[in-house]
């Protein structure tokens, strides 16, 4: 409502804004809710800034450039009859897996 | 230890370690879900405050295991590209998609709605505020749908064809994926969540009974959790029974590995109770129980509906040896001939590496043709014997037998906990005994839940995807000092994430319960 002593703001703020708000006020208010976010934000740190990034690269995509030097690399490492050779022992509880074999085929 | 193991072995020890602290969290995610939404339903259509501090309060735990179990499944996508980057590769897209939808589809719905149910009273309306709630609920369910949709596949691969020139599995039947083990599977692991997130609500309420706190809360509280529950696990069961059938027909080893079968019958019982021989190899005559307790017909009813059914065991199945529904034996593909045909699948597939190598397309097409015939036993081109190629019988006997106890002992106890809501003799408030039997119960159902996992997982050895990719060829070239150190680095990380969770869970109970829980709180 207008009058000639001033001027009531009716603007309503726009939907990014409404939504934004809502989200930070939701967070403001949190209780619990800060120290679970708090985990929150430290675990998705650790898992994908140190470990993915030290502890668990994508092997194939880190090591070969493109989708056939992959496909290569895998049909090499599934028909390598070195590399995938059955131990002694029966059982799968003693396979053993030689470490960078050569690939040479026996 | 580190001279006995192989990378192989640490490999599968820490995707079966992560793969456990992921499900402490997931069933009780989905499960309180729903509880906390029919909570709320309640409160919506009777305006009675108390269901309004009802539905707060158990959203608030809700929101601490949420929030604890965020992201602890995606290790385990970053072990398929670390040690099991063979693997990753060569299922291609068939978990490519399911993956991404699941991603996709937890982040915005989880984010979008998640975030109404927790910040939006008193700024969205009663109404909203409950669809919110419920599309969380079928927001978590439709995620576990996508990821037990993969894990399906892995245990019954269909819908796809194997390109070589790839080394890939492509996709060429998306609907295929949702065959009768999937859609079993994703039931039974879901509803399994409501039925343990039902010992949860029953249990913390029994405890606030004991200590004398907030009876009429605890009370309404473990109605709701007692039908909820309930309802889920006769589900479980139910959907426990189909996967055994489709097990039967696709994973029959797994099955005769869960029973410790070794020669089947006809009118083949099913042990309730026994200690497998632990000696017993499947082409020795030895007995196979050091003792039983059968139900007669058990195993037939169970894998086949049918009372009068031949079950084979393991050695029928290594022998190809199966009876039909006329009571013919039949020959179906021994292992030995499994063997042989992997092995000229593997010859097949280096005869086109050649060609392709060579530029003879000829030969590249011949050989294809002969990968193709003798790739459903692509596998057992790995194996040099037949013990090789079955699961660790113990293990997944006993988690069988574990799972199925357990899950039996809580349909007794959600039938006595309801009688105890119902029956004025019996009045739960009152009832000491049947409180402390509660809160003893609430481990034990998590116990029930992981030994079904390990029937699943351990029972499907030696395979990664059934028939076609064993742990051993799936796995990365790397050192096993690698896996060892990641090994121990989740184990430290998520035991202090279960710690907190723990004992974060445990101070909001105890705070909030000395509260008057009668009227909603903020």
């Amino acid at each position: 409502m207008n009058t000639m002593s001033g001027k009531q703001n009716t603007v309503r703020p726009n939907f990014v804004a409404r939504i934004w708000r809502f989200y930070y006020e939701g967070f403001r208010q949190m209780t619990v809710g800060k120290t679970l976010w708090a985990i929150i934000l430290l675990k998705l740190f650790v898992f994908f800034v140190i470990l993915k990034t030290f502890f668990f690269p994508n092997l194939l995509k880190r090591d070969f450039n493109s989708d056939s030097e992959r496909a290569a690399h895998v049909r090499h490492e599934l028909t390598d009859r070195s590399r995938n050779k059955s131990t002694e022992k029966a059982g799968p509880y003693s396979e053993r897996l030689p470490l960078q074999t050569d690939g040479k085929e026996e | 230890m580190d001279e006995l193991m192989t990378v192989v072995e640490w490999s599968r020890a820490q995707f079966a370690l992560t793969a456990i602290y992921h499900w402490l969290f997931v069933p009780l995610t989905l499960g309180l879900s729903v509880i906390v939404a029919v909570m709320e339903s309640i409160y919506v259509k009777t305006q009675s405050e108390k269901w309004l501090a009802a539905t707060k309060f158990w959203m608030t735990l809700f929101g601490i295991n949420f929030a604890i179990g965020v992201a602890t499944g995606m290790i385990l996508e970053f072990e398929f590209g670390t040690n099991w980057s063979n693997y990753s590769w060569f299922v291609g897209d068939i978990f490519g998609a399911p993956l991404a939808i699941e991603g996709l589809l937890a982040f915005f719905m989880e984010s979008t709605f998640v975030a109404v149910m927790f910040f939006g009273w008193n700024k969205v309306s009663p109404r909203f505020h409950l669809a919110a709630t419920w599309l969380t609920a079928i927001g978590a369910s439709i995620s576990a749908l996508w990821i037990l949709v993969a894990n399906s596949w892995m245990q019954y691969p269909v819908g796809m064809e194997f390109d070589p020139a790839q080394m890939r599995n492509v996709m060429d039947d998306f609907w295929a994926l949702f065959s009768g083990v999937a859609i079993n599977k994703f039931l039974h692991a879901t509803l399994s969540g409501w039925a343990l997130s039902g010992v949860f609500v029953i249990g913390v309420s029994c405890w606030m009974l004991f200590k004398g706190r907030n009876r009429e809360f605890a009370v309404r509280s473990i109605k709701v959790g007692a039908w909820v529950g309930l309802t889920g696990l006769l589900l479980t069961m139910y959907t426990g029974d189909g996967s055994a059938v489709e097990v039967t027909k696709t994973q029959p080893m797994k099955l005769a590995a869960m029973e410790g079968l070794y020669r089947g019958t006809t009118e083949q019982g099913l042990v309730a109770v026994g200690m497998v021989n632990p000696d017993k190899k499947w082409n020795d005559t030895q007995d196979e129980y050091l003792f039983d307790i059968t139900i007669p017909y058990g195993l037939s009813i169970l894998a086949k509906h049918d009372p009068k059914a031949f079950v084979p065991g393991i050695a029928d199945i290594v022998e190809g040896i199966d009876v039909n529904e006329t009571g013919d034996t039949i020959n179906t593909v021994g292992y030995a001939e499994r063997i042989a045909r992997g092995k000229a699948a593997h010859e097949a597939l280096r005869d086109f590496d050649k060609a392709r190598a060579a530029g003879n397309l000829t030969l590249e097409n011949e050989a294809r043709e002969r990968l193709m015939k003798d790739y459903p036993y692509f596998g057992y081109g790995y194996f040099d014997s037949v013990d090789e190629a079955i699961p660790p019988v113990a293990m997944t006997f006993y988690s069988f037998r574990i799972m199925v106890v357990l899950g039996s002992y809580f349909l007794l106890f959600y039938l006595i906990v309801l009688l105890s809501l119902y029956w004025k003799k019996l009045p739960i408030e009152q009832a000491r005994w049947l409180q402390v039997i509660a809160i003893v119960s609430v481990p034990f159902m998590w116990v029930c839940s992981e030994a079904g996992w390990v029937v699943a997982e351990v029972g499907r050895q030696p395979w990664t995807v059934q028939d076609l990719l064993p742990t051993r060829a799936a796995i990365s070239s790397i050192p096993a000092s690698s896996v060892i150190t990641t090994f121990w680095l989740f184990a430290g990380i998520f035991t202090v994430l279960l710690v907190a969770e723990v004992s974060i869970m445990m101070r909001q109970i105890s705070k909030k319960s000395t509260t008057n829980l009668q009227t909603a709180y903020v």
